[in-house]
């Protein structure tokens, strides 16, 4: 008889930066499950974004098969900005079988699968009701003032009061994830997600230890290693333990406009300079960016006004251009990959057709409604592709090992 | 197509498969919260009812760009469309019915026979002879291969109408389930209170279903140009609301009067139940995003669409008795049962009028171009404005020039209480200038039509059985008395004078 299966994500933080708590003693749950499992950096996908990430997570999948490419996306047809969520994954997730699951705070996960058991969906949630399921879950979750995210609104006013909330989210996380454990179930997945939130705003406050918030930066990890070693010792020993984050954080140097470079060279044309919005996408366009790095021929078969039939001359000028992009003499642009060559499967066709992959600190940015290249903002830390990290407590994990190699770890053979 | 469609630019604004519902938090009207994405871009994001697979959106996608509007007769139309219809058993609820059952809309609809009810109370009948519903509705299946989802019921049934919207879930609602009739308001305090009740207290409640099971559905509520009356002054009957750049001069003083309500004076107890429905859609449009087209319908006339001409069993109602026959409909009558045509004072009395045909083009045109969350809206549904002594000389040639009658027209003692001489100028730009609507039948045409139906022997027989439902015994002094006659005269003989009114439609 097999053990059960729990899995613990943790978004957003960067492999050294818990190998780095680990050893300092602040996550002293973490750092005794190191001993005997294996850790190992992980690779997110490309781009390395929260929703493309948990969807490959889940599904084992690359974009090309979810069909997942980024955070945004353009309706087929149109130039309309949409957020594809659950309902955009073309892939099935590892939930999909007669097994009893506690998925709990998934991100890109909504709205909530009707699975036997319980769904909270993780961010972006905008109707909380239908973000649980099943309705007794949601009553309970109700009950305690449960928050799907963190308000990372309250950052932009002030950062105490968003790190209040910051705590306040996980306590509550942390207060359903012991009312759920307690339900018969197979497969527990737990994610945290504050871990992103808190890095984005204030991940200088994790190097300098002179900053005002270091200490409640720390603090944060303390506590979601106390939840970490509550749920272990509370574990069989034939159980198995999967940890990952879907992605690394770094500093950002600067914010680099992808679609400012496009309109520098004449490829992007959006006319009403007060109104910059995909939808006034002109006649003339050859190409335009969504986030962070995907750019797209404005292929005449797939945009209203779209104009380019073979893009190939197009994208040898954008990839001259980007390998040519620097800042203060540094190379911004590390890898450009095409998107035909990354991905693979039956959703290739909508595929952004180069992946930009920034040099270190360089935040690329895919909106449209930015002038310069090079511009600051609110944010300290942004997403890294090659510094994830996996964990599991009873396998051995697979070489150099991607976002969709979780999968194989989750489902465990029955005579295992 | 030469023309761009004119709802091809509409967006998901207007689309009722956006869902705005929980997106944003609708709390009142200019206090909406907007609930943003976490991301760059921060902006009202949608989710489609039909399209569920594309996630959150701006709601920015046009009907010409989406799959879901496919092009209809009367530009784009949302594929098998929704549209309930409150009173489908009455003269335009029917035809209705079937034109768009027959354009592809899955059409549903309700009624309790008041209309019927009324007229056989009041001792009349149709004249164009229809079958009882379930007739009906099997002839639409046998002629159209249209099928309708009728259910009887009354509208100030709030616990049945809730139950089959939340069934039906309707896109479009078209509400003609009101008493339609300004003499018949007249009658008595019984008249007047159960045309109040039933118009505006059923409307009522439809509008509290409406924001609990259905906020994202237009309605399309039949109003009534005698909302307006006919102000001395002259001045504009705008498209309910004041334009933009009307401007209010007092005390050499000057207020913008743009977006709001122009001033209404009913002249009838029925009237006034319009006037007060007018209000209460606003109110409700301010208070829960509801979204409505108000139709201030010209007067109506005819018999004649593509669909109701296809079978005697398909026709719908035509009345003639002095409370529900309206003016041109009671004159062919009249002229073919060889009474003069009843003209009521000087009629010299000018009003916006439209062909049954022309209005359901009209509506088809509304119910496919909605209004956006919380928008009121009002548009003048006229195709000509004429004076009545006027129709009363064409419909009177009509019959003497090619059906060799011998028509003569009467005027009697006005039982209304109305201008008899009166400026008239009325604002219909936006059916022509937003939905694309060309007026395509002419008075004449439709009065040819009405002449070749009405004359058909049955139909005669019918006038002539109740002859004494004609004339005017209903004055707007309570008094019951039959008009007198003024004056007897000729068509032709009369000048027509100078002034015509105004219809502004650019």
């Amino acid at each position: 008889m097999s053990g059960k299966t729990v899995i613990i994500g943790i978004d957003g933080v960067p492999y050294d930066l818990i190998e780095g708590l680990a050893n300092t003693g602040e996550m002293p749950n973490f750092a005794e499950l190191l001993e005997e499992g294996n850790f190992s950096k992980m690779h997110a996908a490309i781009p390395e974004v929260s929703n493309v990430n948990w969807s490959s997570i889940v599904t084992g999948k690359n974009p090309g098969q979810h069909g997942v490419f980024g955070f945004t996306e353009l309706i087929q047809g149109t130039y309309t900005v949409s957020f594809p969520d659950r309902r955009a994954l073309k892939a099935e997730p590892f939930w999909k079988d007669d097994k009893r699951y506690m998925i709990l705070n998934v991100p890109a996960m909504y709205p909530a699968d009707e699975i036997d058991g319980v769904f909270v969906s993780g961010f972006v949630s905008p109707d909380f009701e239908k973000a649980i399921y099943p309705d007794s879950a949601l009553k309970y979750l109700n009950d305690i003032d449960y928050k799907v995210d963190v308000d990372s609104e309250k950052a932009h006013k002030s950062y105490r009061l968003f790190l209040d909330n910051l705590f306040d989210t996980l306590e509550k996380r942390k207060k359903a994830a012991e009312h759920f454990w307690e339900k018969k179930w197979d497969v527990f997945m737990l994610v945290f997600t504050g871990s992103d939130r808190l890095e984005h705003f204030l991940i200088d406050a994790y190097y300098d230890e002179e900053h005002e918030y270091h200490e409640r930066f720390i603090e944060y990890f303390r506590e979601v290693d106390e939840i970490i070693g509550d749920i272990v010792e509370k574990m069989d020993e034939e159980d198995r333990l999967v940890m990952m984050s879907d992605h690394g954080m770094e500093q950002i140097k600067k914010n680099v406009n992808v679609n400012a470079v496009l309109e520098e060279h004449g490829l992007l044309k959006l006319g009403d300079e007060h109104d910059k919005r995909y939808k006034n996408i002109e006649e003339g366009t050859k190409a335009f960016a969504l986030d962070p790095g995907r750019i797209y021929l404005n292929r005449k078969d797939r945009y209203p006004r779209g104009e380019v039939e073979d893009g190939e001359k197009t994208l040898e000028e954008m990839i001259d251009i980007f390998e040519d992009l620097t800042h203060d003499g540094e190379k911004v642009i590390k890898k450009i990959h095409r998107g035909e060559k990354v991905y693979h499967g039956d959703q290739t066709n909508k595929s952004p057709d180069l992946i930009l992959t920034p040099n270190e600190g360089y935040n690329l940015k895919g909106s449209v409604k930015y002038d310069s290249v090079f511009a600051e903002n609110i944010f300290s830390g942004k997403h890294t592709e090659d510094d994830a990290f996996l964990y599991c407590n009873d396998m051995p994990l697979p070489e150099d090992p991607t976002v969709e190699d979780v999968r194989s770890l989750i489902e465990r053979d029955e005579d295992e | 197509m030469s023309e761009e469609p004119h709802n091809a630019e509409r967006t998901c604004w207007n689309c009722p498969a956006a869902k705005f519902k929980g997106n944003v938090d609708f709390r009142g009207c200019g206090q909406s919260r907007r609930i943003v994405p976490k991301g760059e871009d921060k902006q009202l994001m949608i989710e489609c009812k039909r399209r569920p697979e594309l996630g959150h959106f701006e709601p920015s996608i046009t009907f010409e760009q989406c799959p879901e509007w496919i092009m209809g007769e009367h530009g784009y139309m949302l594929e098998d469309m929704r549209v309930m219809i409150l009173g489908m058993d009455g003269y335009l609820g029917w035809t209705l019915a079937l034109k768009l059952a027959n354009q592809g809309f899955q059409v549903s609809g309700i009624d309790n026979y008041t209309r019927r009810d009324c007229v056989m109370e009041k001792g009349s009948h149709t004249l164009v002879p229809i079958p009882n519903m379930t007739r009906r509705l099997e002839a639409a299946t046998e002629e159209l291969g249209v099928t309708l989802n009728f259910r009887r019921m009354d509208l100030g049934n709030r616990k049945k109408l809730r139950e089959f919207i939340e069934e039906v879930k309707p896109e479009s609602i078209v509400h003609y389930a009101e008493i339609p009739c300004a003499p018949y308001s007249m009658v008595d305090a019984e008249h007047a209170i159960e045309v109040q009740r039933n118009n505006v207290l059923a409307t009522l409640g439809l509008l509290h279903i409406m924001r609990d099971v259905v906020p994202m559905t237009s309605l399309l509520k039949l109003g009534t140009m005698g909302e307006y009356g006919s102000p001395l002054t002259g001045r504009p009957l705008f498209e309910g609301l004041f334009p933009n750049d009307a401007v209010l001069q007092w005390d050499d003083r000057e207020w913008s009067m743009g977006g709001e309500m122009t001033p209404r004076d009913p002249h009838s107890f029925y009237h006034v139940s319009k006037v007060q429905d007018t209000y209460n859609i606003y109110e409700g449009c301010k208070y829960w995003w509801l979204r409505s087209y108000d139709i201030m319908q010209g007067i109506i006339y005819g018999v004649h669409t593509e669909e109701v001409s296809q079978h005697p069993d398909l026709r719908t109602r035509l009345d003639y008795d002095e409370w529900f026959g309206t003016v041109v409909n009671r004159f062919v009558s009249q002229a073919i049962e060889d009474i003069p045509l009843t003209v009521y004072g000087e009629g010299e009395q000018i009003r916006g009028m439209i062909a049954l045909e022309d209005a359901m083009e009209c509506m088809v045109r509304l119910i496919t171009s909605p209004p956006e969350p919380g928008q009121y809206d009002v548009v003048n549904q006229v195709s000509g404005l004429h004076k009545i002594k006027d129709v009363a000389d064409t419909v009177a040639r009509v019959g003497n020039e090619r059906y060799d009658l011998d028509v003569e027209i009467q005027r009697l003692e006005n039982p209304r209480v109305e201008a008899e001489e009166h400026p008239m100028e009325v604002v219909s730009r936006k059916l022509p200038q937003e939905h694309g609507f060309e007026p395509s039948v002419p008075v004449e045409k439709e009065v040819e039509r009405m002449f070749e139906l009405l004359s058909q022997d049955h139909i005669k027989q019918r006038i002539k059985e109740k002859k004494h439902v004609i004339m005017p015994k209903t004055r707007w002094s309570g008094e019951k008395k039959e008009s007198g006659v003024l004056e007897v005269y000729q068509p032709g003989e009369k000048e027509k004078g100078d002034y015509e009114g105004k219809l502004d439609t650019e």
